[in-house]
């Protein structure tokens, strides 16, 4: 594509970063309505145990309070991919934190003293906080019930088990080929829960108007999704329910489903008239809504002579805590991408989800792959060097290349992504190989890490969107992929400005859906709006733009094929008319009129995905595309107190046509940074006796700040054209997590030959590797 | 709904004679970043709150001839930027500096940190080799106790209900140099694991008037008194620096922040690096 793009491509200031540094953007809490309710929800302190009685008629007498539920109430269900929860706990609590009742008060001191009259007496079940346990066949069942579930065609829950989901790889013959191996090298990782730590907790407001429409503001990745599930869970037509999702303080995929909606929901049922509004605190936040899996991870790869590997085992058992209604699918996901960015012929895969009943495990920035790249990628540094190859080449060796095939027998074009692109460009901007100087007592060196990531979406996940054209030449662009911080808002109004060949200050970007009125989008997940919802926007402006070439050709008395529209102006050859005369109609001079306002409307659904092989998990295509990247980072770790410092990380990703530069490098920085935090200092710490999280505030759990920034980053991007995409450009939202944790590690073994294989690498860990090794000053 | 009554005197006298019918479920607010977080956590619930921050005199840094006043309600921000604070006692505003962020020291006071008392209070190594005095008023007048009979235990002082510390007095040193380090999860807004203070009294590096505290690694942080008579007798040297390193009067435990193990091995490490440095230069 050598068109020069006016748009697309070029850096530029975000559409709503007016709004956001003035204040002026309104978030759920933001929004005030006279007569509001306020909610809390009484939570089980049991991880795990029978409800032998509720009691809350002493918190339904308390002056203020308007209403108190609980299950009975309303038994309803709810889950996305894999429908195992109630809104309540009905017949038993399976973590600590788990919704058991829920109170609406006219304010919220008053619906905090009815939570603590509410009385639920339990009789204790015994707790499993490990996965392989629970795998094991005489392991007390966490949800007895699991084979009555319903669950989405490609989820396969192992029926009177605590294994939820279990997606098989088997490719080529990798027993034969372990017996051919030159070297078998086997390890072991883990991957602990960790916090999304959006900056802005869950937060609904729900009223229910005296007719019985019920909307809904909520802090949601995904509205639609959220009215779908709302429908389904009280058993109601979409027309009953409205959702309005104002600007969103970060996501990160905790509000990828529905969370805090039906309770707040349900509580507005039995307040007609009234708005009904529930705010997380965030220790609420810390552990009782969701948190990524933990990840048990056994890696077994045969290499040959050359250092190719040849055959694999991967095993990944997740930690999917008391529900899988989400998780179920990250289990899917890590199944079709089980062995990263490698070309492997011969692999046995399994990816296996178990309920335990440590707090919910859902989708995280990532879905899965940030976990296992922490395994995949330290694993292949492991054979590197047994093999006494360079990290570098051995990944250029063994990385997906057009003509090899993925772990699903997918066969990687030149158009899928060009990964040695990537690791070279990050091994130049990271000067591997040159060796850095330490201070005193320390000792630094580069580790580098690979990352690939499909969206996972169901195959039939859709985005519409409306472009309207106005009287002064303008647009108005409606599409619902949430602004969660990513800088939708933004790429899309590049997207339309260009296809409609206008300038981006013409363009009224208007974010914010609202489910009446806004065009449909699946979610906002999965690094899939650029891609999905920037096509519905690209073919929603060509259809306007086309009803305009179509009115100009009446005009010019030309076809419209032959037409242009370039900064506003319709050009037919020499002839031209501004864009503002047609976009109401076109009006000749003796006042009659052609055509009249324009509206276009497109949508994007990914074409060919087919669901992968139960058994085998074969699919020629299992996703609509693959991102690929390489992260580099140069780490001193101070000898004496085993801190590390993050020099510097370099990292390349290949995400087809940069929309905007500005907002992939902020994608770039903001990955590294929130990998980094995963990679040093995060982790959810559940006490294996009582099921508490110990950690559950920031006084004890601790992402990044300021000053823990690396010193310095930098992000290059490749430009393979994606062929589907708009534009030619695909999705890196996620991606730009993904490998830090491990390249970290790495980086930590060259420095000082520690090798630390269960997430963070705290100082800790390293500094007791040091004096195994008698390294420590 | 629960009341809370609000009080905001202005002058010591006005003061005295709220503390004289103060009340234990009465609590005295200066940053409040302490305060605050015990209310939201319902480990504390006031009736009433006594703000201290509108007497004139608590706010200032005051120096004399012999010695230094820190008002109870300066803040730790200022006490980090004063330059004699940070010429004469390196140390404590070192602590000072290392506490929360930017926006926390600008409300939490020095004082503060000292009243909540905490084993992991960063200004407190710092007082402890200073020798600091602790002025403290009640309704009857003011007292003077030194900063080693101050602390009683894990969140405990000698306060009795109706007194407050008024300012923290420190003696003017003459010869010293000082430093502070502190070793945590991450570089800022986070407690302590291990925090030392060291100080070195005279030029003397074979009769070193050498003094030590290391905090986060017992219920309440001591002076190093073994560690600087055997270093006094002995000299500094690296040798003699590793072997004090050992009479340091910690037993830490295992929590989130750290075991027990990395707490000792930490605390010798910050240790023998201060030491160190002090004897260098």
């Amino acid at each position: 594509m050598n068109k020069k793009f006016t748009s697309v491509g070029v850096k530029t200031k975000r559409v709503d970063a007016k709004a956001k540094v003035t204040g002026a953007a309104q978030y759920v809490d933001d929004i005030q309505f006279p007569g509001t309710l306020y909610a809390k929800v009484f939570r089980s302190t049991e991880p795990h145990a029978e409800i032998v009685s509720i009691d809350l008629e002493k918190a339904k007498k308390l002056p203020g309070v308007k209403a108190v539920i609980c299950g009975k109430d309303f038994p309803y269900h709810t889950g996305l991919y894999h429908v195992d929860q109630y809104m309540f706990a009905m017949e038993k609590v399976r973590y600590v934190g788990e919704p058991v009742a829920a109170v609406a008060a006219t304010s919220l001191e008053i619906a905090e003293k009815a939570l603590k009259l509410i009385k639920v007496k339990y009789k204790k079940l015994k707790a499993n906080y490990d996965p392989i346990k629970g795998m094991k066949k005489d392991a007390p069942l966490i949800h007895p019930d699991l084979h009555k579930y319903f669950s989405v065609p490609s989820i396969n829950p192992k029926p009177h088990s605590n294994i939820p989901n279990h997606f098989k790889i088997r490719k080529g013959d990798p027993a034969k080929a372990f017996k051919k191996a030159h070297k078998i090298i086997e390890n072991r990782f883990k991957v602990p829960q960790i916090q999304h730590v959006p900056l802005e907790t869950h937060g609904a407001i729900a009223k229910t108007d005296l007719s019985g429409k019920i909307t809904v503001w909520s802090s949601c990745q995904s509205p639609f999704t959220v009215r779908y599930l709302l429908a389904h869970c009280f058993k109601k037509q979409l027309k009953d329910f409205r959702i309005i999702a104002p600007f969103v303080g970060g996501g990160f995929g905790c509000k990828a489903g529905v969370n805090i909606e039906p309770i707040t929901v349900a509580l507005s049922m039995k307040c007609l008239g009234k708005p009904v509004k529930l705010i997380l605190t965030r220790e609420e936040e810390m552990y009782t809504i969701v948190v990524r899996q933990a990840c048990h991870i056994r890696i077994k790869s045969g290499v040959d002579k050359n250092g190719k590997i040849i055959a694999q085992e991967n095993e990944y058992i997740w930690d999917c805590g008391a529900y899988a209604g989400y998780g179920v699918n990250i289990v899917r996901a890590a199944g079709y991408s089980i062995c990263g960015a490698y070309n492997i012929p011969n692999i046995k895969g399994d990816s296996i989800g178990v309920y335990t009943n440590r707090p919910v495990g859902s989708a995280f920035r990532g879905f899965g792959m940030s976990e296992i790249h922490w395994a995949i990628e330290q694993q292949m540094d492991m054979i590197a060097i047994e093999m006494g190859i360079d990290a570098v080449e051995f990944r250029k060796l063994n990385t997906l290349k057009p003509g090899s095939t993925t772990a699903t027998c997918q066969v990687v074009t030149k158009h899928t992504g060009n990964m040695i692109a990537c690791i070279e460009e990050t091994a130049k901007n990271i000067g591997w190989g040159k060796k850095k100087k330490a201070g005193k007592n320390n000792y630094r060196a580069v580790g580098i890490a690979l990352a690939q990531k499909a969206p996972a979406m169901p195959n039939n996940a859709t985005s519409a969107a409306v472009v309207k054209l106005n009287e002064f030449g303008g647009a108005e662009v409606l599409f619902s992929g949430m602004e969660i911080g990513q800088g939708v808002m933004t790429a899309m109004g590049q997207i339309a400005a260009e296809t409609l060949g206008i300038s981006m200050d013409k363009v009224n970007v208007v974010g914010l859906p609202d489910t009446d009125y806004s065009p449909y989008e699946w979610q906002t997940v999965a690094s899939r709006i650029t891609f999905s919802c920037g096509n519905a926007v690209k073919n929603a402006a060509q259809d306007a733009i086309d009803q305009v070439k179509k009115i100009a050709a009446k005009v010019f008395e030309c076809k419209a094929k032959d037409i242009v529209v370039q900064d506003g102006i319709i050009k037919y050859g020499k002839k031209t008319l501004p864009l503002e005369q047609v976009c109401m109609g076109y009006q000749y001079e003796d006042g009659h009129t052609i055509g009249g306002a324009i509206i276009g409307r497109g949508h994007f659904t990914a074409k060919d995905c087919i669901n992968c092989d139960p058994k085998t998990g074969y699919s020629p295509k299992p996703v609509a595309n693959w991102t690929y990247g390489a992260q580099a980072v140069d780490v001193e770790v101070n000898g004496e107190t085993g801190e590390l410092t993050i020099h510097n990380v370099s990292c390349t990703y290949d995400i087809g046509k940069v929309i905007n530069p500005q907002g992939a490098d902020g994608q770039a920085y903001g990955g590294i940074v929130q990998g980094m935090g995963a990679g040093i200092m995060e982790a959810l710490v559940v006490d294996e006796k009582t099921g508490n999280v110990m950690n559950p505030s920031f006084v004890d759990y601790k992402v990044p700040t300021i000053k823990d920034m690396p010193l310095s980053m930098t992000s290059s991007f490749i430009e393979t054209q994606q062929l589907d995409g708009p534009y030619g450009a695909r999705g890196v939202g996620e991606h730009t997590m993904i490998p830090t944790p491990a390249a970290i590690a790495n980086a930590v073994y060259y420095a000082t030959g520690v090798r630390i294989q269960e997430l963070p690498v705290t100082a800790e860990k390293v500094l007791k590797g040091l004096e195994e090794l008698g390294k420590n000053k | 709904m629960p009341t809370l009554n609000y009080l905001c005197p202005t002058t010591s006298s006005e003061l005295k004679k709220i503390l004289k019918k103060k009340k234990t479920d009465s609590f005295i607010l200066a940053g409040g970043t302490d305060l605050l977080v015990k209310i939201r956590h319902n480990v504390v619930k006031p009736k009433e709150i006594i703000d201290i921050k509108k007497i004139k005199k608590f706010n200032e840094i005051k120096l004399t001839k012999t010695q230094l006043n820190i008002g109870c309600a300066a803040t730790l921000n200022e006490i980090a930027e004063n330059k004699t604070i940070k010429e004469k006692f390196p140390a404590i505003a070192d602590g000072s500096l290392s506490i929360g962020s930017t926006q926390i020291r600008n409300r939490g006071t020095l004082v503060g940190n000292l009243c909540n008392s905490s084993p992991v209070a960063d200004t407190v190594p710092g007082l402890l080799i200073y020798d600091a005095k602790i002025k403290i008023l009640s309704p009857t007048g003011t007292k003077t106790v030194s900063i080693h009979d101050f602390i009683t235990g894990v969140g405990k002082n000698i306060l009795k209900k109706n007194e407050i510390v008024e300012s923290v007095i420190l003696p003017l040193p003459k010869n010293t140099k000082s430093a502070f380090l502190k070793n945590a999860r991450r570089k800022a807004l986070d407690l302590s694991s291990v925090n030392v203070a060291v100080g070195l009294f005279n030029k003397s590096k074979k009769n070193p008037d050498i003094r030590i505290a290391v905090g986060a690694c017992a219920p309440i942080t001591k002076r190093a008194q073994k560690a600087e008579k055997f270093l006094k007798k002995n000299g500094l040297t690296d040798e003699t620096i590793k072997k004090a390193a050992k009479m340091l009067p910690i037993s830490p435990i295992s929590d989130l922040r750290g075991s027990k193990e990395f707490r000792n091995k930490i605390a010798h490490r910050l240790f023998i690096k201060l030491a160190t440095q002090l004897g260098e230069v």
